[in-house]
């Protein structure tokens, strides 16, 4: 007997053999038991592969992904890369868009003049020596304004300016900037140096590129209307507070000031037993990312693995969690054995862990959880901190 | 799986004419599907995010020459394996690390609680996930199209640029050579 073809059976099974092609397959199946076997092999090994590479990162990243793309191509345009489509100036300009644009500029002309009139005649120092030196420290434009006033350079937007990771103007700042050759332009390996982070919400927050762009219309990206309903309920600028960073506390100061704290009660310290869904966040034992000097290589990883797992702790996320903990094993496979960034690496591997297991704590997640936790351990001197992790391990059985 | 909708032209329309909102509603009616083949194709969180958002810039960038009416799916997809593509070329990919551990099981743990299965499939997934990478790009790409994303023959044909007829034969190449490549892995009789 003659079999069907590895062709015509992958068709019968992708349903793309035509009506005839199709009543021939199926009719030669039926009688035999060879075709049949091979038919389910490919089923099964075709099911198998989309399950193996298939991957979800998450509502949270798709709720700002069309924001972060608007923020790159407002960074390519800043950088000289080939607007879109074009209209008339005229059309552009009758559109609401671009009345209030239009507004928008005479307003700031205006008060520039205003402003400049005021500052000929308040040209006096501050009393205040510190608040002075403060002032000039404020006023000072940043190295990549002093070398292009008028356009940043390429790329300036993918290199924030150190201090800057993780605020609210990270994710946009961490943009790359497309290359003006189009054609030269492959992805990076190194993209996490260049691409945002996976779950902006914080790009929310201005929508644009910070200082952008003068060259793009306003409203570049997506409406406000639209990023309110594509952005979930907690991802307010203030839900990112919880990060755990020197500058995250003094926004959450700020934002206490401004009455707008969300009224979440802090984690409590310790580890309790997870409670009923949804978990509180954990609070950390390990010290701020910031705390470490990260080299040029791995910053933006850091970076990276640090918001999702403020949004993981946000949202309860596993997944992110897990995302998270994959990335400090990379870090940890690019840092130097010994030094303090392995020791901090070795700890936030075992918090994700230890964090998607205390919220599903499956069996096959134990070994995993425990061993990252020793790994902790074997690293960590006596002291409170070792009796924190070694709290964390008697809770992972 | 066919993608689209009657939208899709409103959209484009729109998108050439420099409204960037519609350009916002076509990335987000296509985000999880582009994503989808940038993470079949690299396998890699951050290298899936970092492309995905590049072919969307491409294809703002080029939206202009777009033919109204096309179906949009195939022609996002393109630009998207056609990145892979660079991608590849641009960098000689290292044998992939072994999975990390935790994330490999935490995608069994949606699918059941069974920790003997759990294993078995995470051991079946990374194997497949091995042998896959070492397939040739057109072979992944066809495979990512047609197994993840379930483009129709047709849909393939105009994201590759070639016949439907190519399609069959290609993929039908693909897979025999995945099947040859995990049978010497595990012994079987490929």
């Amino acid at each position: 007997m003659t079999h069907l073809k590895p062709e015509t059976l992958g068709a019968l099974h992708d349903g793309a053999l035509g009506d005839a092609a199709r009543r021939d397959a199926e009719r030669h199946l039926a009688g035999c038991a060879t075709c049949r076997e091979a038919l389910a092999a490919l089923a099964a090994t075709d099911g198998q592969l989309a399950a193996a590479l298939r991957h979800d990162p998450g509502e949270a990243y798709f709720a700002s992904f069309a924001d972060r793309v608007a923020t790159r191509i407002a960074a390519g345009d800043a950088a000289g890369a080939p607007a879109a489509p074009r209209r008339s100036v005229w059309a552009w300009l009758a559109a609401p868009r671009g009345l209030a644009l239009a507004g928008g500029v005479a307003a700031v002309a205006i008060v520039s003049v205003l402003v400049l009139q005021q500052g000929r005649e308040a040209r006096a120092p501050l009393a205040n020596a510190t608040l002075e030196t403060r002032a000039h420290s404020m006023a000072a434009p940043p190295p990549e304004a002093t070398t292009a006033p008028s356009m940043p350079p390429e790329g300036a937007a993918a290199k924030p300016a150190p201090g800057t990771v993780g605020r609210a103007a990270g994710g946009a700042a961490a943009m790359r900037a497309p290359a003006r050759d189009e054609a030269a332009r492959a992805p990076q390996r190194d993209v996490a140096q260049s691409a945002p982070a996976p779950v902006a919400p914080q790009a929310n927050a201005t929508g644009i590129a910070p200082g952008a762009r003068e060259d793009v219309p306003a409203g570049t990206g997506v409406t406000d209307r639209e990023r309110a309903e594509s952005a979930p309920p907690a991802a307010e600028p203030q839900a990112l507070q919880k990060a755990f960073t020197p500058e995250a506390a003094v926004r959450a100061l700020k934002s206490r000031a401004a009455g707008r704290l969300d009224g979440g009660t802090p984690p409590a310290p310790g580890f309790a037993a997870a409670p009923a869904a949804p978990p509180p966040p954990l609070a950390r034992i390990t010290r701020a990312s910031s705390t470490v000097a990260w080299s040029a290589e791995l910053a933006p990883m850091v970076r990276r693995a640090d918001s999702l797992s403020t949004v993981a702790q946000r949202e309860g996320g596993i997944g992110q969690h897990m995302v998270a903990g994959q990335y400090w094993v990379r870090i940890r496979e690019l840092t130097d054995p010994g030094t303090d960034a392995e020791r901090f690496t070795v700890g936030r591997i075992a918090e994700e862990r230890y964090s998607a297991w205390r919220l599903r704590p499956v069996p096959t997640a134990l070994a995993p959880t425990r061993a990252a936790i020793e790994d902790v351990l074997r690293l960590t001197p006596d002291g409170p901190q070792r009796v924190r992790w070694q709290r964390l391990l008697d809770q992972v059985k | 799986m066919e993608h689209g909708g009657p939208d899709d032209s409103a959209l484009v329309r729109a998108a050439q004419q420099g409204d960037r909102d519609a350009f916002a509603g076509i990335v987000r009616r296509y985000q999880r599907a582009v994503y989808g083949v940038a993470y079949g194709l690299t396998r890699r969180a951050e290298d899936a995010d970092d492309l995905a958002q590049e072919a969307f810039v491409r294809a703002y960038r080029s939206i202009g020459s777009f033919r109204v009416g096309e179906p949009l799916y195939p022609w996002l997809s393109r630009i998207t394996v056609n990145l892979a593509y660079s991608l590849f070329r641009s960098r000689k990919r290292r044998p992939e690390a072994a999975l990390e551990p935790l994330l490999e099981q935490g995608q069994q743990w949606a699918a059941d609680d069974d920790p003997v299965a759990e294993v078995e499939g995470g051991e079946r997934a990374a194997l497949l996930r091995e042998q896959f990478a070492t397939l040739s790009p057109e072979h992944q790409a066809i495979l990512v199209l047609r197994v993840v994303e379930g483009l129709s023959y047709d849909e393939i044909a105009r994201t590759l640029g070639v016949p439907p007829g190519t399609v069959m034969s290609r993929l039908s190449r693909a897979r025999a050579e995945l099947k040859a490549k995990l049978a010497a892995r595990t012994g079987e009789a490929p």
